[in-house]
């Protein structure tokens, strides 16, 4: 009984449309250089408020997994990868292209984009339920360390410099604290400015911080279009050869493995996850010569990879509210505003909408393929697209959708600011992601920390220590902080025994 | 400016609005000052590991120039009057004039392929959050 509600939610008219609307959305954002998932899921995040909560899920996580598979078309064709996650693609995928393979570069990464997909959508059903029993052991203590421990895993994995990850973190945990106080009712920072009571809203933050500050990059070279390159290429097939899967099949299944298992590790993106697995993919290959020059196995192993993070995130998002991604961080937001509180209460509770946006996820990543290997044809014309006109068209965008919040300038005023502290950060090699992540976990690590000063009869830090679940997390921020100096001095070391 | 200086620069600058912060927040009542001053704390103390950091980390390494263009600022100024203006034009007048000021700020040769493009993108706009999300981007309440 319980499958056909998730079924018949599922395949519901709007519900398939979010499907199919993501799916398009996010290869487009996906095929064209300069713009990614984050940028796609920010901007569509506020077109979600007048959806359903299944139906926002399901376009969100539709964009993401399919702007991840986008980005290998670009990779492959002219050697630019769309999104950081597909870098590894352009190895081999742009040698098979001056091969004259395009086509079976494409197809290859097609079908080891959607085989990840699928796998990490299969993880993400059966470990998520399970996992999210831990989330009833926790109270406030435990939130407080669950808040840390996600913002220090974020802020030291997702750049070169963890201090500036840990920074751009703890200004996140500050702009938290603007507004009235909960408890007392206290303005904190407002300096006078009634619109600043209610907080900073982080929709808008986000939009700004991912969105707009991309439109401000883009504008920064506004004649520059994509020279394509008259190629012959080999004979157009739709569905995959069997010569081909049979080729990259081992692959595939190792390295969605290796995406699932980096996905799950918050803060390690497809990015790491499709570099890991490329590496690994070579390290086992009994020819490791053909890699880099036109390997089917290497483009398999991180197309595969790539995608198979995307489903796997979301499994620390759904079950302890940890993003195991940046896009993943940007969701928690969506899931938020919709209400939804990550942990047990998501696969129970709210069962019928988390099974129908896991579902939908896996329906998706098949949907992407079909969708995939039919615009192939026409990459050509929607990635000559030049700078000039997608600037002001993801700020107009970013505009009306930052005013669709909640009909207030306000908030678009904020975006602003926010897309010019994001376009800073970017040119100093801030990460904004902490910075969004600390926005959303301050209130949470706030009233953790309140809670447990009220209830700790003597030291409030020996309180929140005293049970194994934030004892787990200290330890896991301390090693996560402390591997990250290691990290720091040995590519110090390494860099100078390179100069020597 | 190089990589050094514009990493000291930003430190400094974080830790002199910590402090300058930290000044307001504990004059706050109760428990609402602990949780920001804690924070601001940690921003200064990491602003300082920053300064250490970029001393030690980039003395040596070849640093590339941290610059800003002149496009993105332009755009973001423009963008600031043009919200403001959609209290007198509303969206679609505003933001039209913002596009049409593209093609002189960027020189756009292919006029026709982006007076087009703009066309349809402003369409999709107005059918999506008229119709499907009911956001009205014409009459009065958008005036602010």
């Amino acid at each position: 009984m319980e499958s056909l509600e998730i079924l018949s939610n599922l395949f519901s008219f709007q519900n398939v449309l979010a499907v199919v609307a993501g799916v398009f959305i996010g290869i487009l954002i996906g095929m064209l250089p300069g713009l990614t998932a984050n940028l796609g899921v920010a901007l569509l995040l506020p077109v979600t408020y007048g959806l359903e909560p299944t139906s926002a899920l399901l376009l969100l996580v539709s964009v993401y997994t399919s702007a991840i598979y986008g980005g290998s078309f670009p990779a492959i064709l002219i050697n630019a990868p769309g999104t950081s996650a597909s870098a590894a693609t352009a190895l081999d995928g742009y040698v098979l292209t001056q091969k004259g393979q395009f086509n079976t570069a494409i197809r290859v990464s097609t079908f080891a984009s959607v085989f990840g997909g699928l796998i990490s959508g299969f993880a993400l059903l059966f470990i998520a339920p399970p996992l999210s029993l831990i989330s009833l052991k926790f109270g406030p203590a435990q939130y407080f360390m669950l808040a840390i421990f996600g913002l220090t895993i974020i802020g030291t994995l997702s750049t070169g410099n963890f201090v500036k990850g840990l920074l751009a973190g703890s200004i996140g945990l500050f702009l938290s604290t603007i507004g009235s106080d909960l408890d007392s009712g206290y303005p904190r920072f407002t300096f006078g400015f009634s619109g600043l009571l209610s907080g900073i809203n982080f929709v808008p933050a986000v939009i700004g911080l991912f969105s707009f500050s991309q439109a401000l990059i883009l504008s920064e070279d506004p004649n520059k279009t994509i020279q394509l390159k008259k190629i012959k290429t080999d004979a157009w097939h739709f569905l995959p050869k069997l010569i081909e899967t049979q080729k990259v099949f081992l692959n595939c299944c190792v390295s969605s493995l290796i995406g699932v298992l980096v996905g799950i590790l918050p803060g390690a993106g497809g990015d790491i996850a499709s570099w890991v697995s490329y590496n690994e993919a070579k390290r086992f290959s009994k020819n490791k010569s053909e890699f880099g020059k036109g390997s089917l196995k290497g483009i398999a192993a991180s197309e595969c990879a790539n995608n198979a993070v995307t489903g796997s995130a979301l499994i620390p998002l759904l079950t302890l509210g940890i993003p195991g991604s940046t896009t993943a961080a940007i969701l928690l937001g969506a899931l938020l505003i919709h209400g939804l509180l990550p942990g047990r209460e998501l696969f129970t509770t709210n069962g019928n909408i988390t099974y129908s946006v896991i579902w939908g996820f896996i329906f998706a990543n098949l949907f992407m393929g079909m969708v995939g290997l039919f615009v192939a044809k026409y990459f050509g014309k929607i990635a000559k697209i030049p700078n000039y006109f997608l600037a002001p068209s993801i700020i107009v965008l970013s505009v009306v959708g930052s005013y669709a919040i909640g009909n207030n300038v306000q908030d678009v005023y904020t975006m602003v600011i926010f897309g010019l502290v994001g376009y800073l950060m970017k040119k100093l090699n801030y990460p904004p992601a902490p910075l969004i992540l600390g926005l959303i976990l301050g209130p949470i690590a706030e009233t953790g920390f309140r809670q447990s000063q009220i209830l700790a009869k003597d030291s409030v830090l020996i309180y929140i220590l005293n049970n194994n679940i934030s004892l787990i997390l200290f330890v896991l921020t301390i090693v996560s902080i402390l591997s990250a100096i290691y990290l720091e001095i040995t590519q110090k070391v390494n860099y100078e025994k390179n100069i020597s | 400016m190089n990589r050094i200086k514009s990493n000291i620069f930003v430190s400094l600058l974080l830790i002199l609005l910590s402090t300058i912060l930290f000044f307001f927040a504990k004059d706050y009542p109760g428990t609402s000052k602990n949780f920001p001053i804690t924070i601001l704390l940690l921003i200064f103390i990491l602003s300082i590991g920053q300064i250490v950091i970029s001393i030690y980390r980039f003395k040596n390494i070849h640093q590339s120039k941290f610059d800003i263009r002149l496009f993105p600022l332009i755009i973001f100024i423009l963008s600031f009057l043009f919200i403001y203006l959609m209290k007198f034009l509303n969206f679609f007048g505003s933001f039209g004039l913002f596009f049409l000021i593209f093609i002189y700020l960027f020189n756009i040769k292919n006029k026709k392929f982006y007076i087009i493009g703009s066309l349809i993108l402003f369409i999709s706009i107005y059918l999506i959050f008229e119709f499907g999300l009911k956001v009205s981007l014409i009459n009065r309440e958008f005036l602010g």
